[in-house]
């Protein structure tokens, strides 16, 4: 039974940046693996919904959101720990001390802050998208994003001075 | 912040080093599973009008939790169906504050890598596992234990190795007897569910046989003799459940009663003893204890799927392991909703309603007792507050809202705000008795400020002994000598608490 060959050209482009979505809002690599895989189980389930010529990726980015989001209720049932930080190797670049203060100051804003952050710069979504994908609207998202920015550029500016 | 995007990309995985997809595979399961959605759902539509009345008789049974020999809470005590209460309140700080004071405790001399805690022996013994992690998860081969901690007398012990095979998921928890059990899954169901027994007196392990395989345990009850599962097909979202019964020692899994409660997905399942119960969830079909549930397609709770349940059920059922008998818990006061959350108190039910059918809605916070003498009781009554999700915490439940923790604890009609908001972040306040909670603030120099809440009084603990929160990852963990901070390389610290 093999995969219609549109859908797996868009697996196959997109897989990488999809565990990347995943492993920036729940800070861990390893569940991110597993979480992109059922996303990706769960956009063949579905793929008679995605409209010839259309982009899937909106789609497939909201469906990462609700398992990222089921997962921690999931975990929340199970145990806690104080935060720990994202367990992905962190190219190492001798000049650039801003890459830990980054993990740092994602964890430290808020889940819609961070999935609003990493939906625009990293998933390249645009507003509307960002928004359907959130679940909320398009205002909602540019408050998120600014207010995150706003953040980040806060707590790298303190890093970089303690730095 | 222009180079943001630069950054982002540089923290995330590099792309060479994750392992493509197999499309084909991937192709295989997800319309596989539609198939068995399609089918599924003609099944238990046939399935449920077939049931019919007999599955809706009432009939309680004296009590809903058998006595138990560890010491109970008490459970609520309200007498007024509806209780109307302000909510939330905030945490403040009155009274003369406790005196707080680190004490390190001594470490194992073992290695015990990437445990998380299992729970508490009736002896005050804490209980670590190492075997939370999948095998493909782990970096470097290492033993699978459990670890137990005395903080009384500040002694380390281990159990005889972990003889299973570890699957994707491993879950240990004491159980209110007193043995562990450990629940092992696939995260595909794509290999068969399988428990485990520790015997705690004895040092020994035993395994069950495999479950069936395509079907996964949703929920457990263990009386010392017998678990009793109770499975859902995997590919199925909403489904007839079962009961699967393992006398421990045995070779084979037995089939249990049924559940009276027809079909159903996303249910609330908890269990003490040789009780199991479950309330709620959706369902496909309308009856006298459902209300409707209009989910939009693209929605949550259920998005992705087709054609989501459009009802919510309101009643549930109890299992007695020890009888394999089933036993009708009726129609709640609680608002419709997916996945709600239920615990024991004492020996009534405790019940938040769930996740509301508009993602935007997040979890309601209503709350209700049952008692099977007394009936439903209605304690906290719905408000505009919502919440990102509710867990349970030994009998607490704790809530997180955008900017905030909510805790509610005995006599439960009154939730209390915390500060900090961010569950990723997990500076939720931990549980550590009725009224008394540790919760780690972030304080304006980026270090860890741990504050002790009893009740309305909020004391300081002195600085923490970490203080490099992305370095941490220390467990706060309740137990008989007080709170304990465990790091990874199982530093211990004990938290001295001096009344004033």
């Amino acid at each position: 039974m093999a995969a219609p060959d549109d859908l797996t050209g868009f697996i196959a482009s997109h897989h990488a940046r999809l565990v990347g979505v995943v492993a920036l809002n729940t800070g861990d690599r390893h569940a991110a693996d597993d979480l992109a895989q059922e996303t990706w189980v769960r956009l063949c389930q579905h793929w008679d919904r995605v409209q010839p010529g259309s982009d899937p990726w909106p789609y497939t980015v909201t469906i990462a959101l609700n398992l990222c989001r089921s997962r921690w209720r999931r975990l929340s049932r199970r145990w806690r720990e104080v935060p720990h930080s994202l367990d992905v190797a962190i190219p190492e670049v001798a000049d650039d001390h801003r890459l830990p203060l980054l993990d740092d100051a994602l964890r430290n804003l808020t889940p819609r802050q961070r999935e609003a952050v990493v939906l625009r710069y990293y998933a390249q979504l645009d507003v509307a998208e960002t928004a359907a994908s959130m679940g909320c609207a398009d205002g909602t998202v540019r408050a998120l994003t600014h207010q995150a920015i706003a953040s980040l550029r806060a707590q790298l500016s303190e890093g970089a001075h303690h730095a | 912040m222009p180079d943001l995007t630069d950054l982002l990309e540089r923290l995330a995985p590099e792309p060479a080093a994750v392992a493509p997809p197999v499309v084909d595979e991937l192709w295989r399961r997800g319309r596989g599973r539609r198939r068995r959605n399609q089918l599924l759902r003609v099944t238990a539509l046939l399935a449920v009008i077939g049931l019919g009345a007999a599955a809706l008789a009432a009939r309680d049974g004296a009590s809903l939790r058998p006595a138990d020999s560890s010491p109970a809470a008490s459970g609520p005590t309200a007498s007024d169906p509806t209780v109307v209460v302000p909510m939330p309140t905030s945490v403040d700080t009155v009274g003369t504050a406790h005196t707080l004071s680190w004490q390190q405790l001594a470490a194992p001399g073992f290695d015990l890598a990437g445990y998380s805690t299992a729970g508490t022996l009736p002896d005050g013994r804490l209980v670590l596992w190492n075997g939370t992690e999948a095998t493909e998860s782990v970096k470097t081969p290492r033993d699978v234990t459990l670890a137990f901690l005395d903080p009384a007398t500040e002694s380390w012990s281990r159990s005889a190795p972990f003889p299973g095979t570890q699957l994707f998921g491993n879950d240990a928890e004491v159980s209110s007897g007193g043995n562990i059990v450990v629940h092992q899954y696939d995260s595909g169901a794509q290999v068969a569910d399988r428990f485990a027994v520790y015997d705690v007196t004895n040092d020994s392990w035993t395994t069950s046989p495999p479950m069936v395989t395509g079907d996964v345990a949703i929920g457990w009850a263990f009386d010392g003799a017998t678990l009793a599962a109770l499975t859902r097909p995997a590919a199925a979202y909403v489904s007839e459940m079962k009961v699967r019964r393992w006398v421990v020692g045995s070779d084979v899994w037995a089939d249990g009663a049924t559940p009276p409660l027809g079909s159903r997905g996303w249910p609330g399942v908890a269990h003490a003893l040789s009780s199991l119960v479950v309330y709620g969830g959706l369902t496909d079909t309308t009856g006298p204890d459902t209300v409707d549930f209009p989910q939009s397609d693209e929605g949550a709770p259920n998005m992705g799927i087709d054609n989501p349940p459009a009802f919510a059920a309101l009643d549930g059922a109890r299992y007695d392991t020890l009888a394999d008998t089933w036993t009708h818990i009726p129609r709640s006061p609680l608002a419709g909703a997916s996945a709600p959350v239920i615990t024991f108190a004492g020996s009534s039910l405790l019940v938040t309603s769930g996740l509301l059918a508009a993602m935007t809605d997040g979890s309601s916070l209503q709350v209700a007792a049952y008692d099977p003498a007394v009936g439903w009781q209605l304690l906290v009554p719905d408000s505009v507050t919502r919440a990102g999700g509710v867990q349970i915490d030994q009998q607490s439940l704790v809530a997180s809202t955008t900017d905030s923790w909510l805790t509610l604890d005995m006599p439960y009609d009154t939730w209390r705000s915390f500060p900090g908001g961010d569950p990723q972040r997990n500076w939720e306040p931990v549980a550590l008795g009725v009224g008394r909670y540790l919760q780690p603030r972030l304080t304006a120099d980026g270090s860890v400020q741990y504050v002790y809440v009893d009740n309305s009084v909020v004391s300081p603990a002195p600085a923490a002994p970490f203080t490099n929160v992305t370095e941490a990852r220390a467990s706060v963990v309740a137990s008989s000598a007080g709170p304990l901070l465990i790091a990874p390389d199982l530093t211990v610290w004990l938290l001295q608490v001096h009344a004033p």
